[in-house]
Formats: C-alpha cells, structure tokens, sequence
C-alpha cells in the first residue's frame, strides 16, 4: 500500500499520484516516480477500452475540424488572390505555409501514442515544407546546403532531449534545462552548416552563444534545487 | 389484488420529491448513489435475476415522472429494468423529464452493485433498504445461507400500503411559526464543471473515528460535519488572502436527518429533513475545536423534533395552501425553482450526508468488501459530502465539481491528524 507523506494517509494501488494534493505517491523502493503521463500520451496498449474509444473519437474530431480549418483558409487565400489578378501569385506562400501547419499537426495526431515515429515524421514534414519553399523563393537552390542539415540537426537534438528526458524521468524544471543546453548546440551547428555551405570549417561567435546556455543550464538546475523542498507548497498556492 | 395505494397506477409525488422536477436545470440534478461492494466478482445473470424479484416488491420504483395540470406525478409501468454495466463517470445522468426514464438505475461492475437513485423517488434510507435487499437476494440466488432478517425485504411478501406513504402529510401541524430566513452563506472559488464532476472516498475504521469524535465530546456526524466545515474555512482563508476575497462570510452546512428516528415510518419514499450548523467567520478565529463545540450544540438545538416540525410545517402548509393548490404547474415550476435557489443553493456553503449503518444483516459481513454512497453533483455549493458505514469499515466520499481540491484535501487530512488511518480511492474504485 502507498502512502502520501504530505496529507499521511494511505492510497489504493493502482493510483500514482495522492489524490488530495497530487504529489507522485511514494512507492516501496521508488523514491522519485515522475507523474504518469495522460491518456493522450500513453501507449494505447494500455488504455482500457473505454478510455481508446474516448481518445480515438477525440483524434477523429480534432483531425475533421483541423481540414475544415486549413481547407476553408486555403480556399479564401486562394480566392482573395485569384479575384485580384485571375492567376495564381502571391498565395503560393500562405498556402505552403497553411500545408505545411496542417501536415504537421495531422502527423501529431495520427501518432499520438508513438513519440518516436512523431518526431521522424516531422522532420520529414519541416523538410518538405523547406523544399517547397526553396522551389519558389530564391534563385539559387539552398536545400541540400542549408535546409536539410538544419533540419536534421535540428530534429537529433530534440530525439535526444526527449530520450534523455523519459530516461531519466526529468521534471519540467529540469526537461526545461536539458532544453536550453540543446539550443546551445543548436546554434554551434547552425554556424557550422552555414560555414560549411561557405567552405569553412569553424565555428566562433556560436561558442559564446553555447556558453551562455551552459550557464543558464547549470542556473536552472540550481534553481531546480531550490525549489524541490518547497514543490507542494507552489502546487497549493499556484493551485497546479 | 392490492388495495390503497398500491392499487392505484400512479402515486402523488411526496412532499420533499416535489421541489426537485420543478428546478429542471442540471445545477443539482438530484441524483445519489448507494453501493455494496463484494469479495467476489458479481454475475450479472444471477443479479439480473435477482433485480427481476426484488422490483416487484417496490412498485413504488418502478415509476416515471409525468406532468399534470397542478402537479407531476409519478406513473407507474411494468417495463423491465436491467443490470447495466457501471461506467465510469461517478454517477448517471437521470433525465427526469424525458419520456420513458428510468428513475433508478442498477450497476455492476467488478464486485460493486450500486444503484443510482432520483430523489425524486426515495432518500438514502429507502435507497439502502432496497440495494440491501438486492443483494441479498442475489446472494440467496447463488445458494449462499443468508437471510434479509426483519429490516430488508423479501420478493414474496405483500407490499404493505405504509411504504407509499407521504410520511410528511402525516406529521403536520398547523399554526407553528415559520421556520426563519438564512443569510447568504460562503461558496468555494471555482467555476462549476457538471461534466468534470468527481469524488473522492476515504475508507477508516468506524471505531477509530468514533473516538476521534468522542475527544471532542462530539458524535461522529457532528465531528465529521466540523471537519468539512474547517476544510471549507480553510478554501475561505485561502480565497480571503487573494485580490478578489469572498462575498459572504457564514459557512453554513446542510446536515439531512433521516426522520424515521424521529417519527417512525415504514415510507420508503422521502422522509428527510435536515438541519444547518453554521459558523459566521466575522466573529473571530474558529479553531476546529470551536467548531466542533459550535457543531455539536447547534444540532442539539436543531434536532428536537420540535423545531423539526416547524419546517415540516413550512413544507407541507406550501403545498396545502389553496393559492399554490388551484396555481398551474408551470407557475409552480418558477416559484419553486426561485425557492431553492434563495433557501436552499444561496443559504449552503456544502452538504454532509450521514447514512449511518448501512442496512444490511450482520451475516453478511463475510461476503461484503464495503459500502459506498455519492451524492449529484451541484452547481451552487460545488462540493459535497457522503458517508456510510458497515461492520467497522467506515466511507467517505466528497464530490466536486471544481478543480481545487483544498475541502477534500483539508477534510482528511484533519481526520488523519486525529489519529485515523485512512485509505483514500478516487471514482469508481
């Protein structure tokens, strides 16, 4: 039987978190559970029925009113353009962009109980979306150089802060860390893509930039610190 | 063939039910569940077949709400009711004007029979009575040894004509002086959500939470009403040291009494009053043990059946006065639903319903887990409380429709600091 050390009474097993003030129960031997994630978020195999059929019918809602949304915008922007010229010009953009802002968020619906296929998926969208753009604006094609590394690169790191995030059951405040130190990279490897793309092979005002997040990382983490001992006091007056 | 009212193919509705139809918005749809929890998995076959009994024996159930010109009523039918599977959501929605509804719904799930009652058709006593009955009945039908005893009823025997009984029309004087007006009293923060309603329920050992109460020289409803109204004081300081504090400033609780005890009835329809501790917080500092002491004599007081008569007076002469007699439902409809919302939502920061011991035979004890009680969620007060108790396993079970939880967390965790072990569930656990 679990316990709640802050209202010191027992929880039924089964729940993680002490119904009357919503800290993680502590378990025999687990001193540090994160939160269970929500219905959304965990895999289906392990929803009950009731609760599948909830989230599918959720997903089916969100997905028709996510094309009723993009198609009727895209109808508008196409026929603003269209009345004003008899030809298709300057809509091409909001169009890609209204593509682009639906394909993602379909994705994320499609894949809501597998993070990992999510994030391949996007990066495939973000690069389509590059792509288009690139075949409509600019004379010169700067895919291949510039908007495909970023985008990789861009996607790896955001792979590894959520691997290390789920790993290592990391709290907002410290997901929030491990985020900042990733931008950090983030930005050396942008420098490094556009130098490279310029034939060099340095990188040197994107190291102050990395060593400014390596310090509000270290920062936040302190902060975190701090704050772990006063953590049901802020959920109570912030009513969290 | 039955005589009385038994014989007759609708019933009047009592005088406590009539309040309830006419305020027909879903701020408080007046609906409670009672359950009874097994060691074994029910088989609904056996249930189904026991619910198939045990409804013959309550015609006065089987019943749907209909208008009339003066008054609704209630018609009865013979049409089948089934065993449904208990979903999760805390308690039905009973839609008291659609056609054809069912007043009261049974469910199982796991080992948990529970039965969602309208109190349109009976109060916590008559609810118990029949879910007892059903369950032992079903028991009966899985060849258990058990037997309903003199309290709960059979599926053979006669109905007698006293369980139809509007028991109020039977205790009513004339010329008592009016029951007196109530002040505003304090509602928690917090935009009602009737679709987010949820519970939480606490399972103690009865004797440890008698003697908790008893320290304070108090009875345990009295010790348990005093809990949850310091648990509402603290959601009041909590609101108080914000930018925008409270209105008003009375916690006032709406305490039912079964009043059976008081004037013996055989009704099993509604036969409660209730009674309204208060604590005005413009008077000072009200430490719990203020509180309880406040709790302990203002029932007292209330409980002499005396000044319990005077609302049965206020009731009763309503419904008996020529005026309100010859008015059309549709009028009585606005007046009353006006009267709840000023004497009933406006004058109540929450409720504590006490069933007491749950009614069933001693005998039983080796085949049920535990007992359960709900009530509907309401709009106005946000909150509610339960109890109920049976051997030594004693349930509380606190609803809300908001998403603070200061009143449930403060509720037990009071509790707790008196020295009860508690085990806490969430919904329909």
């Amino acid at each position: 039987m679990n316990e709640c050390s802050q209202c010191k009474v027992r929880i039924e097993d089964g729940i993680d978190e002490c119904p009357l003030c919503g800290l993680p129960v502590a378990k025999e031997g687990d001193q540090d559970q994160a939160a269970r994630p929500n219905a959304f978020l965990r895999p289906e195999s392990e929803l009950t029925p009731e609760t599948q059929r909830t989230v599918r019918s959720a997903k089916i809602w969100l997905f028709e009113m996510l094309s009723l949304i993009a198609f009727t915008t895209g109808i508008i922007v196409f026929a603003v353009d269209f009345a004003y010229g008899f030809a298709l010009s300057w809509s091409i953009l909001p169009l890609i962009a209204i593509g682009f802002v639906y394909a993602a968020a379909v994705v994320v619906i499609a894949l809501l109980h597998r993070p990992s296929l999510i994030l391949v998926a996007e990066i495939a969208v973000i690069a389509g979306f590059l792509l288009a753009l690139n075949s409509v604006v600019g004379e010169q094609s700067w895919f291949l150089d510039l908007g495909l590394p970023i985008t990789l690169l861009t996607g790896t790191l955001i792979g590894l802060v959520a691997a290390v995030v789920r790993k290592l059951r990391l709290n907002v405040i410290q997901a929030i860390a491990t985020g900042t130190l990733a931008a950090g990279l983030e930005v050396v490897g942008i420098e490094f893509v556009m130098n490279r793309a310029r034939g060099e092979l340095m990188v040197s005002w994107s190291l102050i930039a990395f060593a400014c997040t390596l310090s509000a990382f270290f920062l936040i983490l302190f902060i975190n610190r701090q704050l772990r001992g006063r953590h049901a006091e802020f959920r109570r007056i912030f009513h969290l | 063939m039955r005589d009385g009212p038994a014989a007759d193919d609708w019933l009047r509705l009592d005088n406590a039910a009539k309040i309830y139809p006419a305020t027909r918005n879903d701020a408080a749809p007046a609906v409670f569940r009672v359950s009874v929890t097994l060691r074994q998995r029910v088989r609904v076959e056996r249930l189904q077949e026991a619910l198939d009994a045990i409804v013959e024996r309550v015609p006065y159930y089987r019943v749907h709400l209909r208008r009339g010109f003066f008054w609704y009523y209630l018609q009865r039918h013979e049409e089948p009711m089934r065993v449904e599977r208990l979903p999760v959501y805390p308690l039905t929605r009973i839609m008291l004007h659609r056609r054809g509804e069912q007043l009261l719904h049974v469910y199982a799930r796991g080992g948990m029979v529970a039965a969602d009652f309208s109190h349109v058709l009976t109060d916590g006593y008559g609810a118990m009575r029949f879910l007892g009955s059903l369950v032992v009945e079903y028991l009966r039908r899985l060849g258990e040894p058990v037997d309903p005893g003199p309290l709960l009823m059979r599926p053979d025997e006669e109905v007698p004509g006293a369980e139809f009984e509007d028991a109020f029309q039977n205790h009513y004087r004339e010329g008592l002086p009016r029951t007196p007006g109530l002040e505003p009293a304090y509602h928690i923060p917090g935009i009602a959500s009737m679709g987010g309603y949820r519970t939480v329920t606490g399972h103690m050992p009865v004797d440890a939470a008698l003697r908790a109460a008893r320290h304070y020289g108090a009875t345990l409803t009295e010790y348990l009403v005093a809990a949850y109204m310091h648990a509402i004081k603290r959601a009041f300081d909590e609101q108080a040291s914000g930018l925008i504090g409270p209105r008003h400033r009375v916690i006032r609780i709406e305490v039912p009494v079964n009043m059976r005890r008081i004037h013996p009835s055989q009704t099993m329809r509604n036969f409660s009053l209730f009674v309204s501790p208060e604590i005005d917080l413009r008077l000072g500092d009200w430490p719990f043990e203020r509180i309880v002491r406040r709790v302990h004599h203002q029932m007292n007081i209330e409980l002499d059946p005396a000044e319990l008569s005077r609302q049965i007076a206020r009731n009763v002469g309503g419904e008996r006065s020529s005026v309100v007699r010859v008015v059309p439902r549709v009028a009585k409809d606005l007046y009353l639903s006006h009267l709840r919302r000023t004497i009933g939502d406006r004058s109540y920061s929450g409720v504590v319903s006490n069933l007491g011991r749950f009614i069933l035979p001693d005998d039983l004890a080796p085949y049920v887990e535990s007992t359960g009680v709900v009530l509907g969620p309401n709009a106005a007060y946000k909150t509610g409380c339960a109890v109920v108790s049976y051997q030594n396993d004693l349930s509380i079970t606190i609803g809300s429709v908001v998403g603070d939880r200061t009143v449930e967390r403060e509720f037990f965790r009071r509790v707790a600091a008196d020295g009860v072990q508690i085990l806490i569930s969430e919904g329909n656990r």
